[in-house]
């Protein structure tokens, strides 16, 4: 073993290879766990030392470990001694008279020698509700009702003094005469009772104003068959049977679940719709290129443009409102003055110059933009930006746009025509055969035709270079 | 104490139940005493010698003026007294259906109330004493004047059980299921108030189940139920074997005593052995559950089985009574479940307190300590009112459910607004005995 290897051992071991010496290493390694063991004991004795002195058992501070916890060490003195010489205090009877009686009932309680009179005062929660009172003459002048007598009206309002006008012990305990009244009939009374006086009466001292006035004639309307009503329809919930409230709940879920749909299919819908006036307000430029190629607007020249009729009817709408609207309205005089500002764009607050107003095209076309423009003697701006000039600008540039962007499907469109005709001809050739090339050249042609998305021909291609030309005519 | 709103004024409840007496000082949470309400007495006859007064010397004695002989009751009242055997003492109850009627026997009660068991002096507390719901005018009045005539009592209050278990539970508006010896009675309360339209009341309770079960085990398992005092000695024997028992002599022995301890044993034989069907009564389910096992005091033992389930059923179907061999028969027809009694009870009341009440229903009385009984009851409401929420409310400690009452006068008469309460010897003086009907409305 070498002298490193021996220290590894060392170390896995945990002991100190104190010596590097290779002559004595056995002996040093043996040595040396010796004198760990030692230390051990050493270290366990002063453990158990200080674990006596704590209060925890030892079974509990083994389990524990020596990291006693804080709240055991603080466990120092387990019981207090008692102090013999202090005395007790002493408690006298003491007789008193309680304030919210009107006799003079002694009564005697238990009282701390010493110590300052009682500090609740149990009077003060001797609350009584107060309840009207009505005169004689009152009573004869507003008060008669052909159903009630003044003795059952008295008998009323004593009970509801009494019982502090908690309706369901009053109703229990009416008993007059033969009478049979229900809760509502003498809820009916009193309140009506107390609103016809509160409306006859001045306005008391007591009572601050006239609002107050009408506020306790609010307070006091009791509309009994609305009460009658409820009551009925508590006693139908409340006397349901068990099938009728599994019914009820099943409904109730099926009702949810309906509910939960219906709002998914408006969140859908509203979706839907969005996404759908997002289309019809600026449309996606491959579906409004790809029907583009067939209109007249673009492909007979100036006096075609309103010929809205020779559109194919499955184009129609979306050539209309897209790439034709623009059109269209530019050429009928009434809609010369169309605001330059669509109604979607924010408009900045503070002054700004007309020609600010003009749309910029979008990033990819506003240098071909601005070229075609060149093309036709015009700067990036008008140079007299009255309105007329203005709203003509922003045509020709949309027009000039839209242009551009036809003009590159266009090519793109040419591009892919031109790669599948070479690959027809390569697997026309590599078959062999003119018949074959016939019937290909047939079979492209019908796709024209059914395909109105596949429709560039050589004579639009030829009438496109042209086209900037036709705007700037239809312009003049 | 003043903290929680109490101001104990050192006054004594008593609380005299159709089956215990409990009597205690305000405040505390358990009665000091309790004691039987059934009394003993013994007629004797005694000679009252004649009025010296009145009596004219050299006079030949006539038959006028011969010592008249006169029968006088000598009272035997405690649970010591009335337990132990005597020669000719009769056993009575001055209670009929809640409602006091021997009033003598009453006022024997509370003089071993007050000098017995609490040895205190009545001029110097106010006494509370308890009434059950549907006592009436006179026996109420009849408390105050005894009070405050032979009493002589600082202070007077009577307040009604159901009241009372209530505010021991903690709630001012509840239904009070109470379920004790001699009657079965549910009351809804309302604020404190009881509301006497829905107080139903029957006398199937504890005392009747003893008797229904005292016949059963006497006609149909031939038992003879032998009372602790009439054994002199006994030894064991094996299940379902004859006893083998001495018999102690004891002669003038009277029937009212000898059932006052047969009832006992039954009162025993409840405890040990009897249960509620937790779910409607099933008899074939019943049959599979276990038996248990009773020793009878002259040793005989036997296992029971649905006897110690059909009996308890009597409170939940009266339609399980069995009818008498000898006598009338019991009407079963106008008798009501227990669940049907406190949905009734509750049908009674005005629809906007109804929820509260069906979330505190209260049960209390010592019979409603038989197992299985609150299930049973929550298991029959539930499926009698679906919609409502529904919760019951039973003291889990068996001293509370058994002095339920006991337990709200102590609360009550211990609190600081209550002093205002209190009829006082002045207020007596004035109205007279009719201020009880005024002043102790509940």
């Amino acid at each position: 073993m070498s002298n490193k290897n021996i220290n590894d051992v060392c170390e896995i071991l945990g002991v100190e290879s104190g010596r590097s010496n290779s002559s004595d290493k056995k002996l040093s390694l043996v040595e040396a766990i010796n004198a760990k063991k030692e230390k051990e004991r050493k270290e366990k004795k002063v453990e158990r030392k200080t674990f006596k002195d704590t209060p925890v058992s030892r079974e509990l501070s083994a389990l524990v470990g020596h990291h006693v916890s804080v709240a055991f060490e603080r466990a120092t003195a387990l019981k207090a001694k008692p102090n013999l010489h202090k005395t007790v205090g002493k408690w006298i009877s003491t007789k008193f008279i309680n304030p919210a009686r009107n006799d003079d009932l002694m009564l005697s309680h238990w009282v701390k020698e010493n110590t300052e009179e009682e500090a609740i005062n149990f009077a003060e929660y001797n609350k009584t509700v107060e309840v009207l009172e009505y005169s004689e003459e009152e009573y004869e002048k507003y008060l008669k009702d052909r159903d009630w007598d003044k003795d059952e009206t008295d008998y009323l309002f004593d009970l509801c003094r009494k019982y502090d006008i908690r309706w369901t012990v009053i109703h229990d305990r009416y008993e007059w005469k033969d009478k049979n009244r229900t809760m509502e009939d003498l809820r009916d009374r009193y309140y009506s009772v107390n609103k016809k006086i509160y409306q006859v009466r001045p306005v008391t001292p007591g009572l601050a104003s006239q609002t107050d006035k009408g506020q306790l004639i609010a307070l006091n309307s009791y509309d009994k068959a609305k009460e009658e009503k409820r009551k009925l329809m508590l006693l139908n919930l409340y006397s349901r049977t068990k099938e009728q409230i599994e019914e009820e709940e099943a409904l109730q879920e099926i009702s949810d679940r309906i509910q939960a749909n219906e709002k998914k299919f408006i969140r859908e819908r509203e979706a839907l719709m969005k996404q759908f006036t997002v289309e019809m307000v600026q449309p996606k430029r491959k579906k409004s290129l790809l029907s583009g190629p067939t209109t007249p607007t673009i492909e007979a020249s100036g006096s075609g443009f309103h010929n809205t009729a020779d559109i194919p009817k499955k184009n129609r709408r979306t050539s209309a409102s897209s790439v034709g609207s623009a059109a269209v309205e530019a050429h009928s005089p009434k809609e010369v003055h169309t605001p330059i500002v669509s109604k979607k764009e924010k408009l900045n607050p503070g002054v700004l110059v007309r020609s600010q107003k003009i749309p910029i095209p979008k990033q990819a076309l506003l240098l071909k933009v601005h070229k075609a423009l060149q093309e036709f003697g015009l700067g990036p701006r008008p140079t007299m930006p009255t309105e007329n000039v203005c709203s003509k600008f922003t045509e020709l540039q949309k027009m000039t746009q839209n242009l551009l962007d036809l003009k590159k499907q266009v090519d793109k469109q040419e591009h892919e025509l031109k790669i599948k005709r070479a690959t027809l001809q390569r697997v026309l050739s590599s078959s062999g055969g003119e018949r074959a090339g016939v019937s290909a050249q047939d079979g492209a042609s019908t796709d024209g035709t059914t395909d109105t998305s596949t429709i560039p021909t050589k004579r639009d291609n030829r009438s496109l270079p042209n086209t900037p030309r036709d705007v700037k005519r239809a312009r003049k | 104490m003043s903290t929680y709103g109490g101001d104990e004024v050192s006054a004594i409840v008593l609380d005299v139940g159709s089956c215990w007496t409990r009597a205690g000082y305000a405040g505390e949470d358990t009665p000091k005493a309790v004691f039987p309400t059934s009394y003993g007495y013994i007629e004797e006859e005694k000679e009252i010698p004649p009025d010296p007064d009145t009596q004219m010397e050299d006079v030949i004695p006539t038959s006028e003026n011969k010592p008249v002989k006169s029968v006088e009751k000598r009272y035997i009242i405690g649970d010591t007294g009335v337990a132990a055997w005597r020669e000719n003492m009769e056993i009575k109850n001055p209670l009929v259906d809640g409602l006091i009627q021997d009033w003598d026997a009453l006022e024997k009660i509370w003089d071993y109330a007050f000098d017995k068991s609490l040895r205190i002096d009545p001029k110097e507390h106010p006494i509370f004493v308890t009434e059950c719901a549907w006592n009436t005018r006179d026996i109420r009045e009849r408390l105050t004047e005894l009070a405050f005539e032979k009493y002589n009592s600082l202070a007077f209050y009577v307040a009604k059980n159901p009241v009372l278990s209530a505010f021991a539970a903690g709630r001012p508006t509840a239904v009070v299921m109470d379920c004790g010896a001699s009657s079965t009675s549910c009351v809804p309360v309302v604020d404190g108030y009881v509301l006497k339209k829905g107080i139903y009341k029957q006398p199937i309770a504890g005392d009747f189940l003893s008797e229904q079960l005292l016949q059963l085990l006497q006609q149909k398992f031939d038992i003879n139920v032998v009372p602790h005092y009439m054994i002199a000695k006994k030894t064991s024997v094996d299940p379902d074997q004859p006893a083998n028992v001495e018999f102690k002599e004891r002669p003038n022995t009277t029937g009212s005593y000898h059932k006052f301890m047969q009832m006992r044993i039954m009162q025993e034989f409840k405890e040990s052995v009897c249960q509620v069907s937790e779910v409607t009564y099933n008899h074939s389910s019943i049959n599979t559950r276990p038996m248990k096992y009773f020793e009878f005091p002259d040793g005989f033992n036997t296992s029971n089985g649905s006897l110690r389930f059909s009996v308890p059923e009597i409170l939940f179907d009266p339609r399980f009574i069995t009818q008498p061999q000898d006598g009338p028969n019991f009407d079963t027809s106008a008798l009501l479940g227990i669940p049907q009694m406190i949905h009734q009870s509750i049908g009674v009341c005005d629809i906007d307190v109804r929820p509260n009440l069906l979330n505190n229903i209260i049960l209390t009385g010592a019979t409603t300590l038989l197992p299985g009984f609150a299930d049973r009851v929550n298991h029959e409401l539930s499926s009698m009112n679906p919609g409502p929420k529904i919760k019951l409310y039973a003291a889990g400690n068996t001293i509370e459910r058994k002095c339920s009452s006991w337990l709200g006068g102590s609360i009550l008469s211990s609190l600081g607004t209550f002093h205002q309460l209190w009829i006082s010897r002045k207020e007596y003086d004035d109205y007279g005995r009719g201020i009880v009907e005024k002043k102790c409305d509940n």
